[in-house]
């Protein structure tokens, strides 16, 4: 009977104290990926803004070759080009249906889609005022019938803040979540080392000396928690360069590198600090309470 | 002059909310030896609990080898520990490990970290015990009466000035039960270190007679102030 108490105590020991090192390494991760993304907020925002917003130049379908040429030099001379692409019907139907649309020449027998200049703009441009001149400057043209821009995301570029918050606050949930398990992981060992405990509390020796050795598990299971997460930290991020190959440039290996040191060290001080507290906590409380 | 290894006065011991024992007034000097008794639940083990600070002394004053019990706390509760001997029931060896495991870890959880003093003092303890071929049993695998020596081995690794001992002879037989009150008595007289040992065990006080402290509803009654009802 006893020892089948004994035993299920241990297995239960066991699974929280799994559990408790891959709360930390969530933890950590998620941290990770915060640090990463402040890391490399700047290069990221630009990155974004030069790629993901662009602006397009609708031409009227009258429009000549040399006025759209004219057009063209005028844009090329512009400081905040940073890209530009020139895109005639044929390339505008490809487009069209490669954005899933149907195919209308059976039903229109004629090509609608009108020819456009797409231009990227260099990041420190990217702001709701400039945009909003740049697009009259263009709509001004007689040879120009529209001129369109991501509005929305152009006035909400605080997008990785956003992601970052979002992510600090599970990591908070997750944090909690494992201090209340190293909390029970702590108990259980405490429980299961009452008699040991209690003749040190009996014989005089300090809280300190008591809490050494689960101090010391502690290290250990948050360096082991700190591993994990940096190389799944790692691989993710070899797999997003090799998705987005654009990555490569922007992300700052130094600063990586520092974050990874930065994640051990928290791993350690998470396990540490909390598996203390509650070894102090339980050693204020009679050991034989505990269950 | 005699020195006092304990001093309480005016002191109330509690278990949680309940009052335990009322105005206790008591001096036991050094190496004296003192009998504690009375009948269950009167609140022996409560009154040893509060000398070695496992009861926190709420009401009153009280001293212990040289330690402020009121202001003692879980910072100096170690240190006052370590000038006293615990021999209880309830705090027995460990039984995972040799009986010279069992006080080098003692030993270290109280600050020891030479090993030839500290194998040089489990041979002595053991030496005074009577046991010092025992060190390598597993407390299993000994009597009653020997483990219970080296529950005394243990209280005497600090050199301790007092020793607490709650019914140390509870769970032996008559003769076993003389060897140890031999040892303890022997211990008291050799090294002057004071003894209060609890014990329900009439045979072992009119043996060995000394002074008597019997708790008696709510009270310490002590044979050293005479109170013809009370001894
Ligand atoms: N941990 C505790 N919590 C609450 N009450 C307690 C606790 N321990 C003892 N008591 C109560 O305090 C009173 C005194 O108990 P204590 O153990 O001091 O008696 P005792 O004289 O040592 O008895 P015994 O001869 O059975 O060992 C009893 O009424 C007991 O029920
Ligand atoms: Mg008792």
């Amino acid at each position: 009977m006893e020892q089948a108490g004994k035993s299920s105590t241990t297995k239960r020991g066991r699974t929280s104290y799994t559990m408790s090192i891959i709360g930390v390494s969530l933890v950590l991760m998620l941290l990770g990926a915060i640090g990463w993304l402040g890391i490399n907020y700047t290069s990221l925002l630009q990155y974004y803004k030069e790629n993901k917003i662009s602006v397009q130049v609708y031409l009227r379908e009258t429009t000549s070759e040399a006025d759209k040429d004219a057009l063209i030099n005028d844009l090329k001379t512009k400081p905040y080009v940073k890209k530009y692409s020139y895109i005639d019907k044929e390339t505008a139907k490809k487009i069209w249906s490669d954005l899933g649309n149907k195919d209308f020449m059976p039903v229109l027998d004629t090509n609608i889609l009108p020819r456009s200049v797409e231009f990227n703009l260099k990041s420190e441009y990217v702001d709701t005022d400039s945009l909003s001149k740049i697009s009259a400057y263009f709509s001004e043209n007689s040879i120009v019938t529209d001129v369109q821009y991501p509005k929305g995301l152009v006035g909400d570029l605080k997008l990785f803040r956003k992601i970052g918050l979002f992510l600090a606050g599970i990591a908070i949930f997750f944090l909690i979540a494992v201090i209340i398990l190293i909390d029970n992981t702590t108990k259980l060992a405490m429980f299961s080392n009452r008699f040991l405990i209690k003749t040190m509390q009996m014989v005089g020796a300090t809280r300190w000396f008591i809490a050494k050795p689960f101090d010391l598990r502690a290290i250990i299971n948050g360096t082991i928690s700190a591993v994990i997460a940096i190389i799944v930290g790692f691989l993710t991020l070899s797999w997003l360069k090799s998705v987005i190959p654009d990555l490569e440039a922007i992300s700052n290996s130094t600063l990586t590198i520092l974050l990874a040191v930065l994640l051990l060290i928290i791993g350690v001080a998470i396990s540490l600090v909390s598996t203390h507290r509650s070894v102090i906590k339980y050693l204020k409380m009679k050991l034989d309470d505990l269950y | 002059m005699s020195e006092a290894v304990i001093k309480l006065e005016n002191v109330n011991i509690y278990q949680g909310a309940n009052l335990v024992l009322r105005d206790v007034n008591l001096q036991v000097n050094k190496g004296e030896f003192v009998y504690l008794v009375g009948k269950t639940g009167t609140g022996k083990s409560s009154l040893l609990k509060t000398l070695y600070g496992d009861l926190p002394l709420k009401e009153g004053t009280g001293h212990v080898a040289g330690f402020d019990l009121k202001t003692v706390t879980w910072k100096t509760v170690p240190f006052l520990r370590r000038t006293l001997g615990v021999v209880f029931q309830d705090f027995q060896l460990l039984t995972d490990r040799n009986v010279h495991e069992n006080l080098k870890f003692v030993l270290k959880a109280t600050g020891w970290t030479d090993n030839n003093l500290m194998e040089a003092k489990i041979n002595d303890v053991l030496e005074k015990v009577g046991l010092k071929s025992k060190g390598f049993k597993r407390p299993f695998e000994m009597s009653g009466g020997e483990q219970q020596r080296i529950d005394i081995a243990r209280a005497l690794l600090n050199s301790p000035k007092l020793i607490l001992a709650d019914e140390p002879t509870g769970n032996l037989d008559p003769e076993t039960s003389d060897e140890i009150m031999q040892l303890l008595i022997s211990i008291s007289k050799d090294y002057d270190t004071t003894i209060v040992m609890a014990t329900h065990d009439y045979l072992v006080i009119n043996k060995y007679p000394a002074r008597i402290l019997r708790t008696e509803g709510g009270k310490i009654y002590d044979s050293a102030n005479y109170h013809p009802e009370s001894v």
